[in-house]
C-alpha cells in the first residue's frame, strides 16, 4: 500500500478518521489523486474531463466511505479504482467524442532524440492507444488498470472477478493486443 | 505479475524462446512500460487541477456513519431509522426511503435538479402504487413481471444497446410494471434458480410430442413463423454480443424483468441479517455497483468466451419452438438453441437445438461445453421485443 510523506498512517487508518471528519480524507486524496487523474486521462485524453471525473471519483468515495470494507485481496486503492472505473464507464462513455489522440500525441515533448525518432515514437504510441481502444471493454479495463499500477489482486477486486478469470481475461487481452500490433 | 522486469520487449521483437504465456506476460510488461514512459512526456497527463481538492470538499456530503455505529438519519431518507430491542439500528423499510441522489459536480447542477425531481416523483408513485406494507421483503411477490423498459439502438461500436438508467432498473426491481398492470403473465411460477444448479429447469424444454412440462402444467409449443424466428434469433445474437462487450446496464435492457430482479435481489437477500429489510437505498447501491461492470464470467447468464469461439443463436428455425400466449393473459415464450462458431474460419464447432432429447454437445476431445445450451426468451408487450429470461445449460 502506498504511503506518502504527509501522513505516516496507512489508508485504512485514514479512512477511519475521514469517517468522522471529511477534511481528514486529504492524505488519501494526496496519495491517490494523480493516479486516478491519469487513469481518467488515459481514457479520455481531455484534461478538463479527466479533472471532472477525478473530482467525481473522490466525491463519491467520500460519500460512500462507510461502505468501504478492507476485505482480503482488496485495498482502498482497488476500491477507489472500482469507483473510478464505474464513473468513467457510466459517465464518460455516454459523451465520448472522437478521441483526439493524435493531437495529444503531437504534444509530446520534443526535447529528446531527433525528430525522426520522435516521429517514430509518436506513431508507435498512437498505434498502441488505438489498439487498446479497439479492445472489448473488459479487456480494455484490465490494460488501463495495469497501466495505473494496480496489482493483479487489486485489479481482480476492482473488476469484481476471480483471479483465474482475471488471468484468463488478461491473457486474451494482451494476445489480442499483440495480434493487432504485430 | 512481474512489473520489475527491466528488459524492454518491443511488440515488433521476435517472440522469446519461453512459453507463449511468458511471452504474453513479457509483451504486457513492455506495453505497460512504454505507455507509462509516454505519459511522462505528455504534460497534460499530469495536469491535475491544483484546486480540485477544494472543489471536492465543496461538492461532497459528509460520509455516512457505518451501520454498527449509532446511526444518524441520513439526508436521503424520508423516515427515521428504527432501533431494535438489541440496540441495533436498521434502516427504514423500502417503502419509506428514496434512493440517494447521485453525486455531481457543479457543472452538472441541472442534472441534479432533474434527478431530484424524478426521485420525488418516483417516491410518490411508490407510495401510491405499492400494495399494503408488510414487514417482510417484497421481492417474493414481484418476481414475475415483464420488463417495462424498451431499449433503443444507439451508435456504439460493439454492443449497440442503450443502457438502462439506474432509475429504470430500480423500477424493474420493485416490479412497477406488474403493479401497474395488476397481472402476472409468466409461465414459470417457480422462483428463479440461484447459483449454478438448475436441475428442475431441464423439464422446461420442448419434448418430441410438442409439449413443455412445467411445474404446474403442460403447454403446447410449435415451430416459429419465419419472421418470429428472425426476431428471436436477432434478439439472442444481440444479447450474446453484448455479453462480450457490454455492461450490466446494457444487458439488463435485453433481459426480462424476472432475470433482472433475480440478479439484483439474490445478493441482497443473502446479506440480510435478522429482521433486516431490503431498502431502496440497498437496491440502488447494488444497481450502481453492478450496472457499469461487465457481466462476470461463470455466473448464471454470464458466458465465457472460449478464445476464438463465439456463442451465437442456432440459426436452424426447425430446432426452435414457441408458446404463443394470449394478449393480456399469458406472455409468449420462445426456446432456441445455440452454437459455438470459430470467429476466423466460420466453422460451427458444436451446436444444439432446443429439444430436451438432444444429445449433449461435446468438443472433439469429448469434453462438454455447458454454455452451448438453450435460451428461453419472453416477448415483451407491447413492444414485441424478445428478452432473455432463462438459460438452460447442457449438463
Amino acid at each position: 500500500m502506498t504511503r506518502d510523506h504527509a501522513s505516516p498512517l496507512g489508508d485504512d487508518a485514514i479512512v477511519q478518521a475521514a469517517l468522522e471528519r471529511t477534511a481528514a480524507f486529504a492524505p488519501l486524496y494526496e496519495r491517490h489523486a494523480m493516479a486516478i487523474y491519469r487513469y481518467c486521462f488515459n481514457q479520455t485524453w481531455d484534461v478538463d474531463v479527466a479533472n471532472d471525473l477525478t473530482a467525481q471519483v473522490f466525491i463519491r468515495a467520500i460519500e460512500r466511505l462507510h461502505q468501504y470494507r478492507p476485505l482480503s485481496g482488496a485495498t482502498f486503492r482497488s476500491w477507489l479504482f472500482a469507483i473510478a472505473r464505474n464513473i468513467v464507464v457510466d459517465e464518460w462513455r455516454r459523451y465520448r467524442p472522437t478521441r483526439p489522440v493524435e493531437s495529444v500525441m503531437s504534444g509530446l515533448a520534443a526535447d529528446e532524440p531527433g525528430p525522426e525518432e520522435i516521429a517514430v515514437h509518436r506513431t508507435h504510441m498512437m498505434t498502441v492507444h488505438r489498439a487498446i481502444d479497439d479492445l472489448p471493454e473488459r479487456y480494455r479495463a484490465i490494460v488501463h488498470l495495469r497501466l495505473a499500477g494496480l496489482t493483479a489482486p487489486e485489479i481482480a477486486s476492482t473488476l469484481g472477478i476471480t483471479m483465474p478469470a482475471l488471468k484468463s481475461a488478461q491473457t486474451r487481452a494482451y494476445r489480442r493486443l499483440r495480434l493487432t500490433l504485430e | 505479475m512481474n512489473r520489475d522486469n527491466d528488459r524492454v520487449h518491443r511488440p515488433d521483437e521476435p517472440k522469446s524462446s519461453g512459453t507463449s504465456s511468458d511471452a504474453n506476460e513479457e509483451f504486457a510488461n513492455a506495453i505497460d512500460r512504454s505507455l507509462r514512459a509516454s505519459a511522462s512526456r505528455v504534460p497534460s497527463a499530469s495536469a491535475l487541477d491544483p484546486n480540485l481538492w477544494e472543489r471536492i470538499l465543496k461538492g461532497s456530503r459528509p460520509p455516512k456513519r457505518r451501520k454498527s455505529r449509532q446511526a444518524q438519519p441520513s439526508s436521503s431518507t424520508t423516515a427515521t431509522s428504527e432501533t431494535t430491542g438489541r440496540g441495533e439500528v436498521f434502516p427504514p423499510p423500502i417503502s419509506h426511503r428514496r434512493p440517494p441522489e447521485p453525486t455531481s459536480i457543479p457543472a452538472a447542477k441541472w442534472h441534479r435538479g432533474l434527478t431530484a425531481f424524478l426521485v420525488v416523483a418516483l417516491t410518490i408513485c411508490v407510495i401510491v402504487l405499492l400494495p399494503e406494507r408488510t414487514h417482510k421483503p417484497q421481492y417474493g411477490a414481484i418476481l414475475n413481471a415483464p420488463i417495462i423498459a424498451t431499449p433503443s439502438p444507439i451508435d456504439t461500436e460493439n454492443c449497440s444497446v442503450e443502457p438502462l438508467t439506474t432509475e429504470e432498473v430500480y423500477d424493474i426491481v420493485i416490479g412497477r410494471g406488474r403493479i401497474e398492470r395488476q397481472d402476472a403473465r409468466t409461465l414459470f411460477t417457480t422462483p428463479p434458480p440461484v447459483g449454478d444448479d438448475f436441475p428442475h429447469t431441464h423439464t422446461w424444454l420442448p419434448e418430441a410430442n410438442g409439449t413443455v412440462r412445467l411445474v404446474d402444467r403442460t403447454v403446447d409449443v410449435s415451430q416459429l413463423l419465419p419472421t418470429e424466428f428472425q426476431n428471436v434469433e436477432a434478439s439472442l445474437n444481440r444479447y450474446l454480443r453484448c455479453q462480450e462487450e457490454g455492461t450490466n446496464y446494457q444487458l439488463w435492457a435485453l433481459e426480462s424483468e424476472v432475470e433482472v430482479q433475480r440478479q439484483i435481489l439474490q445478493l441482497l437477500v443473502q446479506d440480510l441479517q435478522g429482521n433486516e429489510e431490503i431498502t431502496e437505498t440497498m437496491i440502488v447501491d447494488e444497481i450502481e455497483r453492478l450496472g457499469p461492470l461487465p457481466r462476470q464470467d461463470g455466473q448464471y447468464l454470464g458466458f465465457t468466451r472460449l478464445d476464438e469461439l463465439r456463442l451465437e443463436a442456432n440459426p436452424s428455425s426447425k430446432d426452435a419452438f414457441i408458446f404463443r400466449g394470449k394478449p393480456n393473459v399469458t406472455d409468449s415464450y420462445a426456446w432456441i438453441g445455440s452454437q459455438l462458431v470459430n470467429d476466423e474460419t466460420g466453422e460451427v464447432v458444436m451446436h444444439r437445438g432446443a429439444r430436451v432429447d438432444e444429445p449433449m454437445p461435446v468438443r472433439k476431445d469429448g469434453s462438454a461445453v455447458p454454455m452451448v445450451g438453450v435460451f428461453i426468451l419472453v416477448q415483451h408487450e407491447p413492444s414485441g421485443e424478445w428478452l432473455v429470461e432463462w438459460f438452460i445449460p447442457s449438463v
